[in-house]
């Protein structure tokens, strides 16, 4: 297991949003987290990466503990994240939002330099001087996992990457992430587009009121239809 | 009589169009739904019908009265109310007090400085928090509801003031999905016995389809589709842009 | 015309001093948002350490190594606070963060008096610029053409700092997402760290600059810090450039402001800054604050009204306090005398701060009207206590009332900088306008009437009006008018959906947090028997805050509270200990990092819940 999650709770304030999360994924593979608005998809996020403050349970990382690490430990270890919402810096240029992202190599995983990021996100290319903020909704989610992949991650937590976008930005993104999972990067990503989501992943977690109610393959889901109806209404 | 008459209603912000000639109508006692992909100008434009933002270009009438460009509170007082996206509620204050200072503002009590709030219009709270099945949460502090609960209170909230108009941005977002039917049952019984009328957003192609009388597609700050749920369903252009699925399988060969 | 071009420089000299420390109080504005009060205080330290080091190192070196070390050394000092109190707190409110920098000011300048001792102390020329040289006839220092060129030339390494290096790129991130940058593998500790040392760096190189102009002496910082404060708010907070332009605008105000309107030129700068929020609400160059921040005061837990335990507890005190007279002497008559009163000025700052969500840097303005009201009823129409007590508010109503409507179309950190603004205008009308006011010499003889000239008579008169005022605010608070005030604070988007006026709500909550405190300094006035323009200072609207901080913002009792603590310890102080202050401050730092949340806030989030379990009372069970 290239992260073994047992247990996590979560808190914001009183209120306890993660109950008991458990969650492993192998190297190499991709995974799934399907949920509703609401149901701890970024909570889930958040915690694994160290942006919630109080939190309990196990988290290994590479067979080591990273739970109450701070953020930065937690990405330098080789965990990257890809918000909701974007959250490029908007003052900031394409090149410098990249240069944010920036870590030195780790051995194992793709080195990656802003050259190679052209040329998987090409709109991105001619845009290097441009301001985050004169950027469309696309390129601006693509700019969020360029400068995510500047840290030289093993495995990248991706939260909601085809939230909003075109269909025609949808297919753009699914063939990056396909690629990016053929340079042998282990990938999360949480998503309410089952489409999409099957496209890319070899398994899938449901979430739901903050529990994992469901963990298997696509077709295990598929010989259980009632699962899909009860928590994603679909 | 039409609840509401948009006509051509344009904005920009920065030079970008979010919403462009957008033309409509909400006839009384109808459950209109608008539909599209996110940053569409769906928000932007209920933020126009309920007066947060001006618009560029074009009017808005509500039964007749044209009401462009005026202020929230105004709208509010000629019978439109509203619950967002993001819920919007009064954090320090209980479930109950949350809809008492909307009845207080309704009844136009609001500036009284001896009376004890916390006393005032009890029972009509009681009865629309009963409503919308949040009683027994009257006492609970607004900050410590579950986000369901909270656009709960949000309808509640919004009734306060016997509106003739809802608008409801995502109203079943992060419901549960026996909640949202329970949500938007609730919102057509609504409807049908205090005579409103209702234009929400949704991403949950069930609740649309399955309450909508009527609805509308916007793309790129432009309506690009119109109609009862099943010839919208049909539309292949609304499969293309939003309904979807058809064009990811594209993407699985050119991979 | 040739001395307007001396005085065109002489400007240009004083805008790079105020810049450099100006855009230090920015940049750590920006990343850390800590409005960072101690700013003087580092600027002043400058000053005073390079002096020492100019004066024990041997010239000529002695002066040019002076400069550099002295910033280094308080950089130093500045690192080690940060690391030490400012980590702790990044997470409370913003206010305490103020609180805490105000707490370590006063630690400075005690600390400063104590090394330095208390007399002004005037630093070498600079050698090899201890000339002057004839600029269009007039002889201007050669030392000041150096400083006018430190400030474009700040500017420049500013920039280039920010767009030429990594770290630069970070901290403009920062700035923007703070969190998304720890989330990309940055040490945001060590960043804050960095930014905060950088700042303070340029604030004592500010002062270090400054020791051949003009004598070094231990009020310099509140002297600079509200310039500076006006700098960056006209700038726009955050904003390196708008800081630049702004410290021009004001140096150049105040070169030209003495001799075009010398009777108005303490108040101009105000006005200028007043003139700029009203017309543009960020600042010169600022950028409406993106970042939608819980607004002060935001509770999770509902304000409730007394239950039958704390209304025993509040009837016996006012029971006690009335019998204090027939058992207490004259001195703890009187000292009582002054907690209430300060208690009905926390108290009503708290209804505007706590309650309406809308931080005052300024409330001495109305205290301080509320007592002139009374004090020119006096001297001028002679009129009798009874009829003065009823008028003197009158003033503060009026002024909260007329500067109030430009208040409320700000919020956050530019309305609290307005509200500064403002009551700096009155103190500059009220100092400068001697004729009416007095000036300096305040007005004399205000004494209650002769029934009641005895302390322990007059004692009831204020016993009954400040408790009466503080049930009375308490009363509003849960008055239909107090939950719309509250509904405005906590969601505006909410509030104008119901129907609701923001503005106006505000402005109502404004007039009477005003009105209530101009009671307090009405009362106030006729306890000294005189008033002078110190009760409308920023120590006295500094010490209001304090005050409600400490005792809790989110508490309805918490400010009372904080107000006797606060003053209590203060008096007690004042009269015992030598350096009070440092004690002061220092307790205050203690006191904001154990408890982000005020006395009573952690009285109610921690004790309570503990006595409520242990008597198992649920909140529930309470409704």
């Amino acid at each position: 297991m290239m992260l073994e999650v047992r247990d996590l709770n979560a808190w914001y304030g009183r209120a306890h949003i993660l109950f008991d999360v458990t969650l492993g994924v192998e190297r190499g593979t991709v995974v799934a987290l399907l949920g509703r608005n609401g149901a701890g998809k970024t909570t889930t996020f958040a915690s694994l990466i160290g942006l919630v403050p109080s939190v309990t349970g196990a988290v290994t990382f590479d067979g080591e503990p990273i739970q109450g690490r701070p953020a930065h430990e937690i990405v330098r270890r080789g965990l990257g994240y890809v918000p909701e919402d974007r959250r490029i810096f908007t003052g900031l240029t394409v090149e410098e939002n990249l240069m944010v992202g920036a870590q030195p190599p780790r051995p194992g995983v793709p080195h990656w330099t802003p050259e190679m990021l052209y040329e998987l996100f090409p709109n991105l290319a001619e845009l290097r001087k441009r301001q985050g903020g004169h950027m469309s909704g696309g390129e601006q989610q693509m700019l969020t996992i360029a400068r995510t992949l500047m840290g030289n991650p093993s495995l990248v937590l991706l939260d909601e990457p085809s939230e909003g976008l075109a269909p025609r930005i949808v297919e753009q993104m699914a063939q990056a992430l396909i690629e990016m999972k053929r340079q042998g990067l282990t990938l999360i990503l949480s998503e309410q587009n089952l489409h999409f989501a099957r496209l890319i992943s070899d398994r899938a977690t449901i979430i739901e009121g903050g529990r994992v109610r469901f963990a298997g393959t696509f077709a295990d889901l598929d010989a259980n239809p009632e699962i899909s109806a009860q928590h994603l209404a679909v | 009589m039409t609840a509401l008459q948009v006509d051509t209603l344009c904005k920009s912000f920065g030079g970008v169009r979010a919403v462009d000639e957008v033309s409509f109508t909400l006839g009384e006692t109808e459950l209109l739904a608008l539909i599209g992909p996110n940053g569409a100008g769906k928000s932007t434009c209920f933020n126009m019908l309920n007066g947060q933002i001006r618009p560029d270009v074009g009017t808005i009438r509500l039964f007749g009265r044209d009401i462009t460009g005026t202020p929230p509170r105004a709208v509010w007082r000629l019978g439109v109310g509203r619950t967002f996206q993001i819920t919007a509620t009064f954090g320090s204050m209980t479930v109950m007090e949350n809809v008492q200072v909307a009845l207080l503002s309704h009844h136009r009590r609001l500036r009284a400085l001896i009376p004890y709030a916390g006393a005032l219009y009890r029972d009509e709270a009681m009865a629309l928090l009963d409503l919308v099945g949040m009683a027994d949460q009257a006492a609970r502090a607004c900050g410590t509801l579950a986000y369901g609960d909270l656009k709960r209170l949000e309808l509640a909230v919004a009734l306060a003031n016997e509106p003739r108009v809802l608008l409801m941005d995502e109203p079943t977002a992060g419901m549960a999905p026996q909640e949202r039917v329970q949500l938007m049952r609730l919102t057509a019984d609504i409807v049908r016995d205090k005579g409103v009328s209702v234009l929400f957003t949704e991403h949950d192609m069930d609740v649309v389809f399955g309450h909508a009388d009527r609805v509308m597609v916007l793309d790129r700050g432009r309506l690009v589709a119109e109609g009862t749920p099943s010839e919208v369903r049909a539309n292949a252009e609304v499969q293309q842009i939003y309904l979807g699925s058809g064009a990811l399988y594209g993407a699985e060969a050119s991979a | 015309m040739d001395f307007l071009v001396a005085q065109f420089l002489n400007g240009l000299a004083s805008a790079s001093s105020l810049f450099l420390v100006a855009s230090g109080l920015s940049i750590i504005f920006g990343v850390t948002r800590i409005v960072n009060f101690a700013h003087g205080a580092f600027y002043m330290l400058g000053a005073y350490i390079a002096y020492t080091l100019a004066t024990t190192i041997p010239q000529p070196f002695g002066f040019w190594l002076a400069l550099p070390l002295s910033a280094l050394v308080v950089a130093a000092i500045g690192a080690v606070v940060e690391m030490t109190v400012l980590r702790r707190i990044y997470a409370a409110p913003e206010l305490f963060q103020l609180l805490a920098t105000f707490g370590i000011t006063l630690m400075v300048e005690d600390l400063v008096v104590m090394i330095w001792g208390p007399e002004d102390l005037l630093g070498p020329r600079a050698p090899g610029l201890e000339g002057a040289i004839p600029i269009m006839g007039q002889l201007f220092p050669t030392y000041d053409l150096l400083v006018i060129a430190m400030g474009p030339l700040v500017l420049l390494g500013l920039w280039l700092l920010f767009h030429r290096t990594r770290w630069g790129v970070l901290v403009r991130a920062a700035t923007q997402d703070r969190t998304m940058v720890a989330a990309l593998g940055v040490n945001q500790k060590w960043l804050f760290t960095s930014v905060f040392t950088l700042g303070i760096f340029l604030a004592a190189l500010g002062g270090a600059l400054q020791i051949p102009r003009e004598a070094v002496h231990h009020a310099l910082d509140l002297q600079i810090i509200v310039e500076v404060f006006v700098i960056v708010v006209v700038g726009g907070l955050g904003n390196v450039l708008g800081a630049f332009l702004a410290a021009v605008l004001i140096a150049e105000l105040n070169a030209f402001g003495i001799l075009l309107f010398p009777k108005i030129s303490l108040v101009l700068m105000f006005l200028v800054m007043a003139v700029v929020l009203v017309v543009r609400p960020w600042g010169l160059l600022g950028k409406p604050d993106a970042e939608a921040r819980a607004s002060i005061g935001q509770a999770i837990e509902p304000l409730r009204r007394m239950g039958p335990v704390s209304l025993a507890v509040s009837g016996l005190l006012v029971a006690a306090l009335a019998a204090l007279p027939l058992v207490a002497g004259p001195y703890l008559v009187i000292v009582t005398m002054e907690l209430l009163i300060f208690a009905l000025f926390a108290a009503s700052l708290h209804l505007m701060m706590g309650v309406g969500g809308m931080v005052s840097f300024g409330h001495a303005a109305y205290f301080g009207l509320g007592a002139y009201g009374a004090a020119l009823l006096v001297r001028f129409l002679g009129v009798p206590m009874e009829l003065g007590i009823l008028l003197g508010p009158l003033l503060a109503l009026a002024g909260a009332i007329l500067f109030g409507w430009f208040i409320v179309r700000l919020s956050g950190v530019y309305l609290a900088m307005l509200t500064l603004a403002f009551a700096q205008i009155v103190w500059s009308i009220i100092f400068q306008w001697y004729d009416v006011t007095g000036g300096d010499n305040g007005i004399l003889g205000i004494w209650p009437a002769r029934w009641a000239s005895d302390p322990k008579v007059y004692y009831y008169i204020v016993l009954v009006l400040c408790v009466a005022g503080l049930v009375a605010i308490r009363r509003v608070i849960f008055s239909p008018f107090g939950y719309a005030v509250r509904a405005c604070r906590d969601s505006t988007t909410r509030a104008e959906a119901i129907g609701l006026d923001r503005r106006r709500v505000q402005w109502m909550c404004f007039a009477l947090a005003g009105a209530f405190a101009g009671v307090g300094g009405t009362l106030y006035a006729y306890l000294k028997g005189s008033v002078f323009p110190d009760v409308i200072s920023i120590a006295t609207s500094v010490d209001g805050l304090v005050m409600v901080l400490l005792g809790g913002i989110q508490t309805v009792a918490g400010p009372i509270v904080g107000a006797v603590a606060y003053k209590a310890l203060s008096i007690y102080m004042t009269s015992q200990v030598e350096y009070w202050q440092l004690i002061l401050g220092g307790l205050i730092v203690v006191l904001v990092v154990a408890f982000p949340e005020g006395i009573a806030g952690f009285w109610q989030a921690r004790v309570a819940p503990r006595l409520r379990a242990a008597t198992g009372r649920g909140w529930e069970a309470r409704s």
